[in-house]
Formats: C-alpha cells, structure tokens, sequence
C-alpha cells in the first residue's frame, strides 16, 4: 500500500520544499521506490534542489494534457535511482490545472512508488487545493514563528475539513540556543497550540543553503550535518521505526569563551 | 435571556465611549475583580490608549473615523449588511427534520436579481425597446454585477468546507442514514453542487432526501437527480433569525474540537467549545460562550445586545472579548492557568470583568 503525503505550511519559506527533497531522498536510500511531485505550479524549485533542473523535458502539464507518457515526465535521480522527480510547469500558473487532474495523476502514480511525496505550493487557494486533492496524509513544516504556527493552524484546519486526518509535523529552523534564553519558541510551545503528531525537529543549519545552491540534498552527503541526520530521522519515523529525538542541546562553551565571559563579569 | 430591560434601555440610551485599560494588574488579588474595560465619561484619551470601538465599527469592515456623537450612529443589529444567521452553514433540526442552512448569496446579487427581473418585466410591457431607460438600467446592473464579485461573502469552496468543519466538529449524535433537508434559499445550485454536498453529507452518513429551493433551476437540478424538491420559503424561526428581541435562542452548539485559525463559529444561541480556541479563530454568539479548553482566539457572547451573556474558559488567554457592545482585552501572554468568566459587571455602568470562576459563582449569581 503507497502512501500519498502532501507537505505543506500555509506560510511561505519555511522550508517545505527542503523538507521534500531531504525526505523524499532518505526514503529512497531505505529503498523506498519514491517519487516527488512538485505542485507548486509556476515556481517550481523542487528541480533545482535535487540538482534535476538541466534533465527536465516534460513536466506534469503534459503528462495531463496527454501529450506525453508518465515515464517521459518523470525523471530519475542518478545518484540515487529510488526517487523520481515529476517537474511542475515553470510557464503556467496554478489554474493550469484542476483538484480532480492531480487527484488523477497522483492516484496512477502511487500504483508504482511506495511514496508520493507532494510539494504544495505556500498559500491556501487553488494551488494548496489542487495539491492536497490525492493526499491520505499530510507533513505540515512550520518554524518557531508566530507567524509560520499561525498559519500552520490555519492548514491543518483546512486539511482536516478535506479530510486529511492523519497529519505530522516537522518543526524546521529551530535554533536551541535562542529557545534556551526564551527568545524562540519551543517545540513545546508549538506542539500546544497545534496539537498535531511531533515527527521531527531540524535545527537551523547553514548546511541548507549551501546544498540548496549546490542541487545536492544534505541527506545525500557521507557525513551529514545536524539537519541532514534530522530529515533522515524523520524518513526513518515515516517508516515506522522508533528512532529517538535529536539531542540539540546548545554546545557548552569553550574555554575562552568562558574566561572572556568571565572577563566581561557575565560568567 | 434575551429579554432584559436593558437591553431596550441601551437601544435607546447608547453606552458612553468605552476606554480599553491596558494591564492586567494584580493577579495575586484574587478577590478583586479584574477589570479590563472600564467606562468613563470624559472624551480625553489617556496617553496612547485607542479610543473607544463600538460594535459597528467593527462589523463595518473598513476602518472609518470613529464617530465622536455615537448617538445617531447606534447601530440596530437588524441593519447589519449581512445577516449572521445565513452567513454561515448550520444544521438544525425543526419538528423532527434535520434542516442542513446554506448561507444566502451576497445581498447585492440579490438587488441584481430583482432587478433583472424588474428589467424583464419591463421589456414585457409594449415600450419602444432601447430606450434611454433600459439603457441606463443596464449600465447599473453592470456595476452591481461588477460590485458582487469582491462582496461574495462565501464562494463554493468555502462553503463546502465550512460544511466539512461542522460535520466533523458536531457534537450532534445523528443517527445513520439520517435523512437531511436541504435549505438552499435563493442559492443557485447546479447538479454538480448538489451532487458535491450529497456527497459530503454521505461521508458522514447522512442522506440528502429533499432540496428546498426558492430558484426554479435548483428545484429541475435536484429533481433530475433524484431528490426530493420542495419549493417555497425558509421560515424565519429555521434561519434562527429572531424578529423580536425578546424571542428565545436557539439551543446550544455543541463543538468537540478544536478551533483553529481562521476558522469562524457563529451561532444564534449559546457555544460550547470542547477543545482549544486557537488564536485566529472566532467565536460569535448570541448567548454564552464556554470554553473547556484554552481560548486564545476571539469570542463575541451576546451578540445581540444581551448583556448578560458570559464568556468562560479554562484558560482565558483571548486576543479579545466581547460582550454585547464592549470589547475588551486580555493582556497577552496570560499566565495564569485557572479557570475565569468574562461577564459585564455592573449593570448600571457597564464594563467587562475577568474574575477567577470561582469567585464568580459565588459572587455573582443573582
């Protein structure tokens, strides 16, 4: 039986497509047969984080306007042949297509993945509709903002009035050291206003950006950064295996920091 | 509940200019009643403290200078654009039948409809068509077509999840295969729509049996599909819309779940939240309004102008309450975890009082 997972925030840059492509990737090295479908129609980006960009000739469109097969539009990683990639239109906008089309489309893809993984565009009107059409279930990414948990709220909402029960949450950008002077919000304070089913927290990392802008997801690389073993943890939960939270406990400080603290008369 | 002596004496007599107090004060003091709005007469505002909102202010929607002569302003709630009874999908059951509410279509369609067929009835009559009339008619109809658009106040798949939420969220016990008569009103349905709620309604095990239409191409559609078709008018006491002031209140909403952003409950008689009030949410009513659970979003008790209407919470932690025509602010993040009733203290000079509940039942029962 496949899963059909649609991620999403409501709130924009919170980090849903870098939760996809890091997923999507984990899963596909536990030897997941995973595909990506990029519904953020128009501004796509998903391509460009998997490093596929350059390999993209048909994209979703065609695959429903039938001018092209399934296979044509779907392009498989090299470095990881597990997972898929079905582009998203970059010329048209998100009234290209309809819920009923990406149901379609989503439906004849989960008879050949284990995972279908849906990267919804951010906003609530047609695009996030069309996106969350086919899913079972839901991974809501939001960041310790007010703003981002707000919006989350809102999603949820909406996810549970389509009907989308079974909802999890990775709560990205966290930055421990600000939690532990009260300057962020803790993964508790989200998880009470939410209450949704905690599936991972991924600490704030420069590491992002820099595989963002290289094409190559972080669960990719042999030693992976705080954020990269978070998204595999993640991919591991889905699985249904127990895997225990990470640790992001704040370094305790250096030597010379403590004597410059000391110093300073902050100790 | 509704009929209190006050109420007709605050519609003829409005309420001075409320003042917003800032600051929580002394929590410690348990036995003091917190007192969060108070009312005063004179019309200097205090450093940066907000003049006073009345409720028409808010309902209106756009930001307007507030009225320094609130006297002539004194809204009538029967005067608001949009209705709040119909503005929202309701179930309600009436003589044994399980009525489901659509919200009505935005006034301004309706004017355009009336006017059409104004228009219509005019072409019949033997007048030189095109005349400079007609011509100008057609021009205003435009516009108010136009007009509609932005002022839709629930598109389709709005509605359609309203009705999800309320289904989902009920605590209604309907029994399976219940039969539901749907009260469409002037709303214009199409087999598709129809087809869309009958399916909804199925999820839920519920069954749509009759459509009750106004539109002539509602009742063809539901006939065609093997519905039951009533045509005729909504009754008044089905839409919960009360022509007199001191008619009773519907029964209360009972709501297991919890209330999340954007997410707005309206109800013509008392709500019932069982779950957590998030904030962005809004609670509106004509009664009470009791929260078991937190409530952080906005909850407006008496709607109406009942000002007797209480708002309670395990965790009173609103972004603002209201009751009857105050509005009042809870100084944010609360930090104390017991639970409160918000209610109008003192009849004479009103003003809304936060107090711990149980002080509340003790001291103030009548």
């Amino acid at each position: 039986m496949s899963r059909i997972i649609v991620v999403t925030s409501g709130k924009g840059g919170v980090g849903k497509t870098t939760s996809s492509a890091n997923l999507g990737m984990a899963l596909a090295k536990l030897g997941r047969k995973v595909v990506l479908v990029d519904a953020d129609f128009g501004l796509r980006n998903l391509d460009l984080l998997l490093g596929l960009e350059n390999r993209i000739v048909y994209t979703a469109l065609e695959v429903i306007a039938r001018e092209c097969k399934l296979d044509q539009a779907l392009v498989k990683d090299k470095r990881q042949p597990n997972l898929s990639l079905l582009a998203a239109p970059q010329t048209r906008n998100k009234t290209a297509i309809t819920a009923a089309h990406m149901k379609a489309l989503v439906e004849v893809l989960s008879r050949y993945f284990d995972y279908v993984l849906i990267d919804c565009p951010a906003g609530i009107e047609s695009g996030f509709q069309n996106a969350i059409a086919g899913a079972k279930e839901a991974i809501v990414v939001t960041t310790p903002e007010i703003s981002a948990v707000r919006d989350a709220d809102r999603v949820v909402g909406l996810l549970e009035a389509n009907r989308i029960t079974d909802i999890k949450l990775i709560l990205n950008r966290v930055r421990p050291a600000m939690i532990k002077n009260n300057d962020m919000m803790s993964v508790e304070d989200v998880l009470d206003i939410l209450s949704v089913k905690l599936i991972g927290v991924v600490p704030d990392d420069e590491q992002v950006i820099v595989s963002t802008n290289k094409g190559e997801p972080l669960v990719l690389s042999d030693k992976p950064s705080l954020a990269g073993t978070a998204y595999g943890n993640v991919a591991k939960r889905l699985e249904g295996m127990d895997v225990e939270f990470l640790q992001l406990e704040v370094p305790p400080k250096g030597f010379f920091s403590r004597l410059s603290s000391w110093i300073s008369g902050n100790s | 509940m509704n009929a209190n002596p006050l109420n007709s004496s605050i519609k003829s007599n409005p309420l001075p200019p409320s003042k917003t107090k800032l600051g929580v004060g002394d929590l410690s003091s348990a036995e003091m009643p917190e007192v969060i709005v108070e009312t005063s007469q004179d019309d200097e505002s205090k450093g940066d403290i907000p003049d006073p909102l009345t409720i028409a202010d808010v309902e209106g929607g756009e930001l307007k200078p507030i009225p320094r002569k609130v006297d002539q302003q004194k809204p009538n709630p029967n005067d608001l654009p949009i209705d709040p009874e119909i503005a929202q999908v309701r179930f309600k059951t009436l003589d044994g039948r399980l009525n489901l509410l659509l919200p009505s279509e935005p006034r301004v369609s309706h004017q355009t409809a009336a006017k059409q067929e104004a228009d219509h009835a005019a072409a019949e009559t033997p007048v030189a068509p095109k005349s400079e009339g007609d011509l100008k008619d057609e021009a205003l109809n435009l516009d108010a077509k136009l007009d509609a658009k932005p002022l839709a106040c629930l598109p389709w798949e709005e509605l359609m999840t309203q009705l999800e939420q309320r289904m989902a969220a009920s605590g209604h016990d309907w029994k399976p295969r219940t039969q539901v008569y749907l009260q469409s009103g002037d709303r214009l349905l199409d087999t598709r729509q129809l087809h869309q709620i009958a399916e909804a309604l199925e999820n839920h095990q519920l069954l749509l049996h009759c459509v009750v239409t106004n539109r002539r191409q509602t009742a063809i559609n539901g006939a065609s599909m093997g519905f039951a078709v009533e045509q005729g008018t909504i009754f008044k006491e089905l839409l919960g819309f009360n022509p007199l002031p001191d008619a009773p209140m519907d029964d209360p909403l009972y709501v297991k779940t919890t209330v999340r952003s954007g997410t707005e409950i309206r109800h013509s008689g008392s709500i019932i939240i069982f779950g957590d009030v998030n904030a962005g949410a809004e609670l509106i009513s004509e009664g009470d309004i009791i929260v078991w659970g937190k409530l952080k979003g906005l909850a407006h008790a008496g709607v109406k102008g009942n000002t007797k209407a209480v708002v309670m919470a395990l965790h009173l932690d609103a972004t603002q309450i209201r009751i009857a025509g105050l509005i009042a602010r809870v100084e944010s993040p609360s930090t104390y975890f017991s639970p409160e009733v918000a209610f109008i203290g003192n009849q004479d000079s009103p003003e809304i009082q936060i107090v711990q509940a149980v002080d509340y039942s003790s001291k103030n029962r009548d």
